[in-house]
């Protein structure tokens, strides 16, 4: 450590003893945070700011990024489980509590002088096993199975919201999942619009298979529900514009407005049905007055992602230019109306065809409440989508935890030469921890209930045994179709060991050189 | 109905903001129902009805800062009375709650009062009831001011600006604001343009959701002018910034951004260590320097006009009428009155198209389409710089002729030596002299007349030397005169003259020195010295001086903008180039950059931009063909 006294006298350092304690209590510190809301029996965490906002919360996600985090320890494990977040959508909090489960353990071997080298390199050994045993224990699933999406929508969902509304939504996210589902096609979830509202209860929340925007007509004389309408999605601003190079005033679209009206008016005329229309421009007072003379409906300035996805709701295709509109460009749907709510408008676009693109409605009578829905629908969304690119599921309710530890103890270290035995042990374990969290937030004995566990586990056929929440005994997921996702497990077996062993081979902390954070 | 949208990022942009906000609020009540200022009142603001008829006017705003940087506010519809209990969570989550809750930060005298006056039906109160809730609405207004003007009474403690949300009199929507995740109010780490690239949730949710706020207001707009952004850049904001105007340009591709980059006034952009010129300068020399280059290589690309404002350090000097606390420059709340003014009163023209009485309409109106053509109409670069006086001089159209000698001496001297020097003990209208030239330094533009490329000078309120208001006709000819009567410039000039002056809101700190009078004329007569002598006797404790004027006196004021692309930035340009180049050469700086996402290759492709642009105006200079 003192080499860098001698090269930079301001440096701060940190020994090692110092670090590993430093790092330890971060990890322990998340830990203990994120405890308490994990598992469907945790506690919500209800955060008030300064202003007197609230914010409710069970995900882990979120809690993270409420808090204020300035322990660099603590930002680094939050960043692996915003990282989790990002490619799995799902185990935010699994993650932290599995590297604090890591830490703590840890603690406990090096108290009695282990070198925390020797924990690392049993670490690297139970995490590779663990893949290969995770492999073997994920069950492959049919996907076009939607009670197995179900299921595991249910699962994510019920550790998020009370139980008759995570059943409500479980029906929801799966349908909106599958109907914008294309054989051989990754899916984009972006195809799912998340629209919500204030207003009634959270539940009325509901699927609607089209489109729901958060902006209406801007004309009084616009028809306020349509029937039976096609869609024509323009990219084409009906707006007077200025030349670019020069400042004078040039009424450049006049013409190409009569023509685009003259031939609508064809089709409205034509077919006795009539146009709505989707722009992403903007369209002027003039041009909404001649629209609303013809029983057009006419929207301006959707969201780009809006012109897509109705694309994919009601067919047809955006025009870009005014010649290249006919009939094909049009899309159908049989009815369109306007729903005002104090000062907002909403334009419901409804009974389409083949809808490939959906809106889940959210809705709620305050803020938080709408958003705390938001995060469980955002992450049941993907934890359906997740079992379709995977093909795979794993036992939930502890089950794989539980089975996974005592594999890591019968064979894993068995075969483990040495010193490295004591890391497999640590970490068996840390995934017993989650068995444990999981009975104590439901209001039960930790010890007894995990030994409850082991016992029906060695006495059983072989087959996975979770705790039954409701009851503290075993249970077989399978039957309670209690289910994870295998990618969330997977990244989390991945990324918790490789964390943990950074923070415990830390042997010095040091500030020094250039100090980006200090001016 | 030709809207614009407002953009804020960062904190001096929203406390700049407030106080831009602020005096569009005052205008609306000063007119009083009826307006005559010629101001289009739909221009800024959003206008619509609350559930009982009464009109109720939003700002059409994005305001984009850190969490908890608004306080005790809350902008959401949910009304925060309560105090929140574990029973409130039950609503979606059937189990246990557990209530993790920050303290409540109370909200400042001034809002306190607004909010409860904002339920007083003042026609059916009687006049002293009025009287005293005036009253009470100044006294809180005048503790906003009691930290940054070192006036606090002792055991006043925790009051003064903490926030903007402090002194913002103007609601916004709960759209309006959004808060950067993973940014804290007041904690480290947003240093540095490219610095929000190591925020854990990175910009990108921030982008989207200004994103599609930015696409809510436009839909409500029927022909939308174009978005002007506030921003902080040498900040992480300024990232941001980037990535928002990005996305903007997708999203609005017909609407012109307007650009004011916003520095605050302690760090001057470069600062010493670049200015030396050395092989040292600390690492936070390298970051300015290279935040300043990416700032303006990046953003003036994104916009059609690029204006970096920044209120220089003797901004006191050049400004003899008002009365500076000696800590203004680390004054958010400060510096942003001033900036705010400013920004006011040089976007006017934007705004103007409303209804006016007959005789005194302003002249001058525009829109930001053709106001930013004027001022980057020369091609290549599209950089502006602002100057400022407040209050204005007296304007007398009749004797330009006397004054142009010592006008003309004026102009060659700087700035600093005209407001000081012998030019006579009265205190005129002039572009020049007694203004003061909001733009970063190094190396500090003058805005001479001679290098003008296109200028756009705005005037209001103007007042006689009687201390008269003039009419619009006068305070133009007036305004004519001070031009002619300075050096000449050739470049094309944008005038706009609005007979109604600035009315000064409450919460405006008060900065307003004992020469200037209630309606912002000057007093008596004036002289540089006598301007000291009160300015020392009013700082004085205790003084009777002191109490009758301490800067709140002044209702309304006249003020004079001048923005100008000038030459000037060829040069300043080119030292910005060159600062990059010797940042980019230290270990420090690559790995500045390297840690933002800029390659050795990248910045060489900025300061390679900078020279292009600083070579733009050098070129131009020859065969601008303005010449006659």
């Amino acid at each position: 450590m003192g080499s860098v006294k001698t090269l930079n006298p301001n440096a701060e350092v940190m020994g090692r003893n110092a670090a590993l304690f430093m790092n330890i209590n971060a990890a322990k510190g998340l830990y203990e945070v994120m405890k308490s809301n994990f598992g469907p029996k945790g506690t919500i965490k209800m955060l008030v700011g300064g202003a007197g906002d609230i914010k409710l919360t069970k995900d882990g996600n979120v809690l993270l990024r409420e808090m204020q985090i300035q322990n660099p320890t603590a930002v680094m494990i939050a960043r692996t489980a915003v990282a989790q977040d990002d490619v799995t959508g799902d185990g935010t909090s699994s993650i932290v509590l599995l590297i604090g489960e890591l830490m703590r353990q840890s603690e406990r071997y090096l108290a009695e002088g282990s070198h925390p080298r020797v924990l690392v390199e049993g670490f690297d050994v139970a995490k590779k096993a663990l893949l290969e045993f995770l492999d073997k224990f994920k069950e492959d699933v049919d996907t076009g199975d939607r009670e197995v999406l179900r299921c595991v929508a249910r699962t994510s969902l019920r550790t998020k919201l009370y139980q008759a509304l995570a059943d409500q939504l479980t029906d929801i996210v799966t349908d909106a999942v599958l109907s914008i589902r294309q054989p051989d096609e990754p899916i984009d979830l972006y195809m799912v619009e998340i629209m919500h509202m204030r207003h009634k209860l959270d539940q009325d929340t509901r699927l609607v298979r089209g489109l729901v925007l958060d902006h209406g007509a801007r004309h009084p004389d616009m028809p306020k529900r349509l029937e039976n309408c096609y869609i024509l999605t323009a990219n084409i601003s009906l707006e007077y514009e200025k030349a670019e190079v020069n400042a004078g005033f040039f009424y450049s679209s006049a013409e190409q407005r009569e023509k685009l009206v003259a031939a609508e008016r064809a089709y409205t005329d034509e077919r006795c049905r009539r146009v709505i229309e989707l722009k992403n421009k903007g369209i002027d007072p003039i041009c909404l007055d001649m629209l609303a003379k013809e029983g057009i409906l006419g929207l301006r300035r959707a969201k780009r992602r809006n012109m897509e996805r109705l694309m994919l709701a009601c067919g047809g295709f955006a025009i870009n230019s005014v010649e290249e509109l006919g009939e094909d460009c049009l899309g159908y749907a049989g009815q369109v109306y306007e729903h005002v709510l104090g000062e907002e408008k909403y334009t419901f676009v409804e009974d389409v065809k083949n809808a490939r693109s959906c809106t889940i409605l959210i809705k709620g009578p305050n803020d938080h409440t709408i958003a705390q829905i938001k995060d469980a629908v955002r992450d049941g969304l993907r934890a359906v989508k997740n079992v379709i690119d995977d093909k795979a599921v794993v036992a939930g309710a502890g089950a794989f935890e539980l089975a996974a530890a005592a594999h890591l103890r019968s064979e894993v270290k068995k075969q483990a030469a040495g010193r490295a035995k004591l890391g497999v042990e640590a970490f068996a374990e840390s995934l017993l921890g989650f068995v444990k969290i999981l009975a104590e937030n439901s209001g039960y004995d930790a010890q007894e209930a995990l030994i409850k566990l082991q016992e029906e586990a060695e006495a059983g056929s072989g087959a996975p045994v979770g705790l039954d929440i409701a009851t503290g005994e075993p249970l077989d997921p399978q039957t309670a179709g209690i289910y994870d996702n295998y990618c969330v497990k997977r990244q989390i077996i991945l990324s918790a060991p490789v964390i943990a062993s950074q923070l415990l081979l830390v042997d010095e902390v040091m500030r020094a050189g250039m100090n980006m954070r200090k001016r | 109905m030709r809207e614009i949208i407002t953009l804020q990022l960062g904190p001096l942009s929203n406390y700049t903001g407030a106080h831009f906000w602020n005096l569009q609020d005052e205008a609306l009540g000063a007119a009083g129902g009826e307006r005559l200022d010629g101001v289009a009142e739909d221009v800024l603001f959003s206008w619509s009805e609350d559930p009982r008829g009464a009109p109720v006017y939003r700002p059409r705003a994005v305001v984009v800062d850190t969490s908890g940087a608004t306080g005790g506010v809350s902008f959401s519809l949910d009304a925060p009375g309560a105090p929140p209990d574990a029973s409130a969570a039950s609503s979606a989550w059937g189990g246990d709650a557990q209530v993790v809750a920050s303290g409540r930060i109370p909200k400042s005298a001034f809002t306190q009062q607004l909010e409860l006056q904002s339920g007083i039906n003042f026609d059916r109160e009687s006049a002293a009831a009025i009287a005293r809730h005036q009253a009470a609405l100044e006294a809180a207004a005048r503790q906003l001011d009691a930290l940054a003007l070192g006036s606090a009474p002792s055991g006043a403690r925790g009051v003064g600006v903490r926030y903007w949300s402090d002194y913002l009199k103007v609601q916004l929507h709960p759209r309006s604001f959004q808060a950067l995740q993973g940014a804290w109010h007041g904690a480290a780490g947003l240093e540095g343009y490219g610095a929000a690239s190591s925020l854990t949730y990175g910009v990108r949710p921030a982008v989207e959701a200004v994103a599609d706020a930015v696409r809510w207001w436009s839909e409500g707009c029927d022909s939308l002018q174009g978005v002007q952004v506030f921003a902080d850049d040498l900040t992480a904001f300024g990232g941001l910034a980037r990535s928002v105007l990005d996305e903007l340009r997708e999203e609005l591709p017909g609407a012109r951004i307007l650009y004011f980059s916003l520095r605050p006034t302690d760090s001057g952009g470069g600062g010493q260590g670049a200015a030396a010129g050395g092989s040292s300068g600390s690492s936070g020399g390298a970051r300015e320097v290279v935040s300043d280059a990416l700032a303006v290589a990046e953003l003036s690309e994104r916009s059609a006009a690029y204006v970096p404002l920044r209120v220089p350090t003797d901004a006191a000097a050049l400004l003899p009428l008002l009365r500076l606390p000696s800590g203004w420059r680390g004054s958010n709340y400060l510096c942003g009155a001033l900036l705010g003014a400013a920004i006011d009163t040089a976007t006017l023209p934007l705004r103007l198209g409303g209804p006016t009485s007959a005789l005194e309409g302003p002249s001058g109106a525009t829109d930001l389409h053709s106001w930013v053509s004027l001022l980057s109409g020369r091609g290549g670069a599209n950089l502006a710089a602002a100057a400022l006086q407040l209050p204005v001089g007296a304007a007398e159209p009749e004797d330009w002729t006397a004054q142009r000698a010592s006008d003309a001496r004026a102009g060659e001297a700087s700035p600093a030596e005209a407001g000081r020097g012998e030019a006579g003990p009265s205190y005129r209208l002039s572009t020049l002299r007694n203004t003061v030239v909001l733009a970063p330094s190094p190396p500090a533009l003058r805005l001479q007349p001679d290098s003008s490329l296109a200028e756009s000078v705005v005037l209001r309120g103007a007042r006689r030397a009687s201390g008269l208001p003039a009419t619009a006709r006068d305070a133009a000819a007036a305004l004519d005169a001070a031009l002619r009567s300075e050096p000449p410039r050739r470049c094309v000039m944008h005038r706009c003259v609005s007979p109604a002056a600035v009315a000064v809101p409450l919460p405006f700190p008060g900065i307003f020195g004992p020469a200037v009078g209630p309606e912002g004329e000057v007093v008596a007569r004036w002289s540089p010295a006598a301007a000291q002598a009160a300015l020392a006797a009013g700082a004085g404790p205790g003084s009777a001086a002191a109490g009758a004027r301490d800067g709140r006196h002044v209702a309304s004021c006249p003020v004079l903008t001048r923005v100008a692309a000038t030459s000037e930035f060829g040069p300043w340009l080119e030292e910005r180039a060159r600062a990059l180049l010797r940042a980019s050469a230290t270990a420090g700086g690559r790995a500045l950059g390297e840690g933002w996402g800029y390659a050795g290759a990248d910045l060489e492709e900025v300061g390679e931009r900078l020279r292009r642009m600083a070579g733009s105006y050098a070129d131009g200079s020859d065969d601008d063909g303005l010449d006659d």
